[in-house]
């Protein structure tokens, strides 16, 4: 069951972009790669180079006839989070991600019931911060229950690291030590990425050379490394 | 110069690019209060503090209420922002922040001991 959660406690700080960039990398590594978007934004194809208007596919199960774009199958996944088979499905513990597929799942901040919902098929939950006091302040709301520094299966990037601020200098040396190895790497703030889905442009094309394409890639290699994805769709496959 | 930079500087062709470098090591971190209080806060760093940790980290918090001393700012005239106020600013590094620091990297420790 390879499925990457990508769900930060607040919205806003990059969670699509970080979703589809690790699947692009998953992918270019020989992976078959599902991204899944769990949000009702549908925004997550955006940083595919798709358009608004190009409409998903509803996943039904990875057979289904999918967009596929720089070897990703994308599906959308908003709806069947709220089927009662779906739901029954997960909660007695059926997972359909064990095919030896690598899923990619991108669910909205404020969505605690699908979050809740995939955790426990989850082989790692990636959570975005920003360098920001708002963000920083959602590491109370990680998970309730257990306290953010214990959670063993959550890895944690910084989006948007700017070094020329300060606060977000400090920010990045406070989460080192709070987090340590949770907080498994750091992506620079990079117009390019803006500028790409305006362009309706994965980044690679449009700024091969962009900051946060070099450091997206670095954290994907590092979550694969983390979550043992190679060994995990062996065993599947 | 690091060398991406410098290799970037060679790719462009430039000797003569103006170059800075924003790095802050540990000791340079400054004691914001987002950070004293994910600190304190069980939902982050879990079971409540030990007594011990617990005075450590009273110790420092109050420093932090002193504000540091800050360069003179050059006299100004009426202005439109007169009654705008500078705000504060975070308690600069100093004895607090010490036992910030001691208390990260025990919390660090205990958390690497954790997931291991």
């Amino acid at each position: 069951m390879p499925l990457l959660l990508c769900h930060s406690p607040k919205g806003g700080t990059g969670t699509s972009f970080i979703a589809a960039h690790l699947a692009m990398h998953l992918a270019s590594q020989g992976h078959d790669v599902v991204a899944l978007d769990f949000t009702y934004q549908d925004s997550l194809k955006l940083f595919f180079g798709l358009l608004p208007a190009q409409p998903l596919a509803e996943f039904h199960g990875s057979h289904g006839s999918a967009l596929a774009v720089s070897g990703v199958e994308i599906f959308s996944a908003h709806q069947l989070a709220h089927e009662p088979a779906f739901i029954a499905a997960l909660q007695a513990g059926r997972s359909p991600f064990d095919d030896g597929k690598v899923y990619v799942a991108d669910v909205a901040a404020g969505d605690r019931n699908t979050r809740d919902l995939l955790l426990p098929h989850a082989h790692l939950r990636v959570c975005t911060l920003l360098p920001h006091p708002i963000s920083l302040a959602a590491l109370t709301k990680v998970q309730a229950g257990k306290p953010t520094v214990e959670l063993s299966n959550t890895a944690f990037i910084l989006n948007q690291l700017d070094d020329t601020h300060r606060f977000s200098r400090h920010a990045h040396i406070f989460l080192r030590e709070l987090l340590g190895d949770a907080l498994i790497g750091t992506v620079r703030r990079d117009e390019a990425v803006n500028e790409a889905a305006a362009m309706f442009e994965p980044i690679s094309k449009y700024a091969p050379a962009s900051a946060a394409l070099s450091d997206m890639r670095a954290v994907a290699k590092a979550i694969a490394g983390r979550a043992d994805i190679a060994q995990a769709t062996d065993q599947l496959s | 110069m690091r060398s991406d930079a410098a290799h970037l500087l060679a790719r462009l062709g430039r000797k003569d690019f103006r170059y800075r470098e924003f790095t802050d090591n540990f000791a340079d971190m400054e004691l914001w209060p987002v950070f004293e209080a994910l600190l304190t806060d069980e939902r982050v760093v879990g079971k409540p503090l030990s007594a011990l940790e617990s005075r450590n980290v009273e110790d420092f918090i109050p420093e932090t209420k002193v504000q540091p001393a800050r360069p003179a700012s050059p006299p100004r005239g009426p202005g439109l922002f007169d009654r705008y106020g500078e705000g504060s600013r975070p308690a600069a590094q100093g004895e607090g922040n010490g036992e910030l620091r001691s208390f990260l990297q025990r919390l660090s420790k205990k958390d690497g001991e954790g997931r291991n």
